[in-house]
């Protein structure tokens, strides 16, 4: 493997990865309402179109209202669970682990379904958005806890009893020393359960009531290929987003480098 | 209370103490169990204010145990901590007077060191210049004026060390609790350390209460030695009556190279025991080093700079011969291994080196006499 | 209570635990059971006969239940498949970043990962376009001259669904790899080739067995989520493609024979678990994975 063929490889394999997504902004701006070769014209009808759709709003609405919740939710369960697992001496912390890891090895389409009988069928509870929420947060727990924990874990324990040696109590403790610690890994999982949640279409299509998520209206409009450019017109403004912020997220990083990540311990 | 505590020159060492000297520890029947491991056993210990006191002993001996004990970080099962004549026993380790700098130093990274060493001193809300007229005093006592605005990470080992001091006696605690501290330095930094230690322990009048598995770093710091074991307390001596008077082979082995001998009493002469040691014959110990009853099985403890090469021994004299085995060159001594007819172990000698010797090829296999001091051998109970 | 909560660490344990030890039993634990208990129900039109048997299990061994035994193997096919060529692409990028990236590591992860950000349906999506009758694969081929019709072959099949599912978690895999590659000491590299190895023998007796748990993990992220996936056979699989998850939502959906679906989801799991633990003994076994603690 010499470094020369590993890293023509290694072009080749992201553009095998990007050359499929790519043609989503391409074809968005194709005047076409097929979405073939060869490339009629420059349009930005599509984008027009698509902002102009109210049902896509709501449903972009209702997206972004349960990200937040969520990935709150997840974060600070997880946290507490991190703290529990790394930290207390409890037994069983294997069945503890394993159940926290479940959601990610059980079919999402078994949990969506059981979760859909426990839900209406035993407890009566109306579907709604709030029911797509807990569902979310059980899918994101595994994630948060994973990322918090692997943050806990190379974390001097001894710094802790330090600042309760040298008279902090409990909870000061845990604001001036273990949560600036963990700062890192808390944003890591807000971010993580966000896009999670925000990109999960299977759940949130059994435990949806009257409101979709936006996956959910993707998944509609796939069937009708009128709305099909403008729906390539939603992805590609997605994909740009997503661009920007880990754009963004390199640039502070790399503002803050070498000193501070250093100095938490990255 | 162990069983050395009887002895004369319990409050011994460097400090003179007039009368019953102040206790600034007591702790009294401590039990300390994580399941069904029992890491500390019906422990009691007295450490006298200003004293610096050695915890002393392997892993697993729980030395760090009773540390952290003593801190707060853990809490006992059964027994009493008393700090000052205060019943701390209850007590978060934010509500005892005690300081801890940990083995690890734990360093907040996320904090200057001058935010570091100012951390103590937080719950007193100072003002500003106060709070950094007080951080750059404790950091000038350790050497380190002026690194205030400096990341844990980018300074050594040695001033991290230094820093966690700082951090420390900041507080102006009653107690000093050092675990293991000098671990991680290498041998030039730690013996600067154990002046510096010292210094500051003397100037300030803190007590201290060290934990170390090293035996010549507690023997060089310390006013006073506890050598644990198996969560029990073996002994608890100066230093010197450690290494000269040990209590049992376990200590005796424990604290420097020794050379057992088993025997039996014979009778008593006078100032003289006669022992008949199992292969060599009868040798002569003095009675000072403890009564001893005829009949009764007696261990020797010789240590090995207490051992002497002679051409020919005197009359009256412990004398033993064997041949040279093994010769260590240590540049100032020398530490010979000779076997003797008769020993199940050679015998361990520390000779100074007397003789600008450039070799000792020559004396491997030679036949050598070895004579020690009947006082030289301290009675060794089990 | 205060006092317990200050003196016994195992306390504040399980207090701090409680929350989502909560959640995860009203969640997954009674979910699963019920599904479980479901799977010994019969259910005939909207009425269902609580009365436990083995009925839906004796079905899927027996000769009736034989599509879903060719569906539940093919689906550990396809997963398999896919999971497997994630890995063999995976696994030089990875190296490549571990090993011959020196400053850019965090550029070029992010950069294999960017693409996890776009919504798995329109990742998928994007393949259909690809792949299609009238799509950009055909319609540039056509366009290009190099063909005259467009090559049906080549959606609505299995291998469309492999491709596309290759695609979509080959994230997922080049991390964990990264990860493991990373851990490996240089030192340790450097030793190998001070022993006398050639590349590809350090590669064999060094990095693959170091690298197992990573590769391990890598392989069982694909394999176990892409068993259960049925969007991606719905829309590009065709009837060739089709998954047993597929199979399972028609049973609870259109076929309303919950107990059976129940069933199936229940010895899909099943079949699953027996799979990775055939996997890890193989691992085990080939000595290619020891552990190192």
């Amino acid at each position: 493997m010499s470094g020369r063929s590993l890293s023509l490889y290694a072009v080749l394999y992201l553009v095998f990865i990007y050359a499929p997504i790519l043609l989503l902004p391409v074809f968005s701006f194709n005047d076409n309402i097929f979405v073939t070769f060869p490339l009629k014209g420059f349009t930005t009808d599509w984008y027009a179109e698509m902002a102009a759709n109210a049902p896509l709003g709501k449903a972009l609405r209702s997206s972004l209202i349960i990200v937040g919740p969520v990935a709150l939710i997840s974060t600070s369960l997880g946290l507490m669970a991190a703290l529990a697992l790394g930290r207390s001496p409890i037994r069983f912390k294997a069945v503890i682990i394993g159940l926290l890891m479940l959601p990610l090895v059980v079919p999402t389409l078994v949990l969506g379904v059981s979760l859909l009988t426990l839900l209406r069928g035993v407890l009566g509870v109306q579907l709604s958005l709030a029911t797509v929420a807990a569902g979310h947060v059980l899918l994101c727990l595994p994630y948060s806890v994973v990322i918090l924990l692997a943050r806990l874990d190379g974390f001097d324990r001894s710094l802790e009893e330090a600042s309760l040696d040298l008279g902090q109590s409990a909870f000061a403790t845990f604001r001036r020393i273990t949560l600036p610690l963990m700062m890192p890994a808390i944003v890591a999982s807000l971010l993580l359960c966000s896009v999670v949640s925000f990109d999960e279409f299977l759940l949130a299509f059994f435990l949806s009531g009257a409101d979709a998520t936006l996956p959910l209206y993707i998944w509609g409009s796939l069937r009708f290929p009128a709305k099909l450019p403008s729906t390539l017109a939603l992805g590609t403004c997605l994909l740009v987003f997503s661009v920007c912020i880990v754009v963004l997220a390199e640039w502070v990083r790399r503002r803050g480098a070498p000193g501070s990540t250093a100095a938490t311990g990255l | 209370m162990g069983p050395a505590q009887g002895r004369p020159g319990f409050y011994g060492g460097n400090r003179a103490m007039n009368g019953t000297p102040d206790i600034m520890i007591e702790i009294t029947g401590l039990t300390k169990a994580f399941g069904t491991y029992t890491a500390i056993d019906a422990l009691s210990l007295k450490i006298a204010k200003g004293e610096f006191f050695a915890l002393l002993g392997a892993s697993g001996s729980g030395k760090t145990t009773l540390l952290r004990l003593l801190g707060g970080f853990e809490f006992p099962n059964a027994g009493r901590i008393v700090i000052d004549g205060k019943d701390v026993t209850d007590l978060r380790p934010n509500q005892r007077p005690t300081n801890t700098v940990f083995q690890s130093y734990a360093l907040f990274p996320h904090l200057t060191l001058a935010e570091n060493v100012g951390y103590g001193l937080l719950n007193l809300r100072l003002p500003k210049a106060e709070l950094a007229a007080r951080v750059d005093e404790a950091l000038s006592r350790v050497r380190l004026s002026g690194f205030g605005a400096r990341f844990p990470h980018m300074v050594s080992g040695g001033q991290r060390q230094r820093v966690a001091l700082a951090r420390a006696l900041i507080c102006k605690p009653k107690v000093l609790l050092l675990d293991e501290p000098l671990g991680a330095l290498d041998k030039r930094l730690r013996e600067e350390m154990h002046l510096e230690l010292r210094e500051i322990q003397r100037a300030a009048g803190i007590t201290f209460v060290l934990v170390t598995h090293d035996q010549e770093e507690a023997m060089s710091l310390a006013d006073r030695i506890a050598i644990m074991a198996r969560g029990r307390l073996l002994q608890i001596d100066t230093p010197r009556a450690l290494y000269e008077a040990p209590n049992s082979r376990e200590v005796a082995e424990f604290i420097s190279n020794v050379n057992l001998l088993d025997g039996t009493c014979l009778g008593v002469d006078g100032t003289e025991a006669r022992i008949a040691v199992a292969g060599i014959g009868e040798v002569r110990v003095s009675t000072d080093a403890g009564a001893i009853a005829p009949g009764a099985k007696v261990t020797l403890g010789i240590r090995p700079e207490k051992l002497r090469f002679v051409t020919a021994p005197d009359p009256g004299v412990n004398a033993l011969t064997g041949s040279l085995r093994v010769v260590t060159y240590a540049g100032d001594r020398s530490h010979v291994v000779v076997e003797v007819p008769g020993l199940t172990r050679p015998l361990l000698i520390t000779t100074p080196n007397r003789a600008r010797l450039l070799s000792n090829a020559d004396a491997v296999g030679a036949t050598v006499i070895v004579t020690w001091d009947s006082a030289a051998a301290a009675i060794l109970n089990s | 209570m205060i006092g317990l909560w200050h003196r016994s660490p195992a306390f504040r344990g399980w207090v701090l635990i409680a929350p989502t030890l909560l959640i995860l039993t009203v969640m997954l634990v009674i979910p699963l059971g019920m599904l479980v208990a479901q799977s010994f129900w019969t259910q005939t039109g909207l009425t269902i006969d609580r009365t436990p048997g083995l009925q839906n299990y004796a079905l899927l061994v027996a000769p009736e239940g034989a599509i879903y035994r060719t569906l539940l193997v093919k689906s550990l096919w396809i997963s398999f498949a896919s999971a497997f060529v994630v890995l063999l692409f995976a696994f030089p990028v990875a190296y490549f970043i571990a090993f011959h990236v020196k400053r850019s590591k965090l550029t070029w992860i992010l950069l294999v990962t960017v693409p996890f950000w776009i919504s798995y349906l329109l990742r998928i999506f994007s393949w259909k376009i690809v792949l299609g009758f009238g799509g950009a694969l055909n319609s540039g081929l056509i366009y290009l001259g190099l063909i005259d019709a467009p090559i049906e072959a080549l959606m609505y099949n299995q291998a469309a669904v492999i491709l596309t599912l290759a695609h979509s978690w080959s994230a997922f895999a080049v991390l964990p790899i990264y990860v493991s590659l990373q851990k490996i000491e240089p030192q340790v590299l450097e030793a190998a080739f001070d022993l006398g190895d050639s590349a590809l023998q350090r590669l064999r007796r060094v990095i693959l067995p170091l690298a197992m748990p990573g590769l391990l993990a890598a392989f069982l992220l694909v394999f176990v989520p892409t068993m259960g996936d049925y969007i991606t056979p719905s829309l590009v699989g065709g009837t060739d493609g089709v998954m047993v998850g597929n199979a399972i939502a028609t049973l609870f959906g259109k076929q309303n024979d919950a107990p059976l679906g129940a069933a199936l989801a229940v010895a899909t799991m099943g079949a699953v678990a027996v799979l990775v633990g055939l996997i890890l003994v193989a691992a085990r076994a080939s000595g290619l994975w020891r552990n190192r603690s």
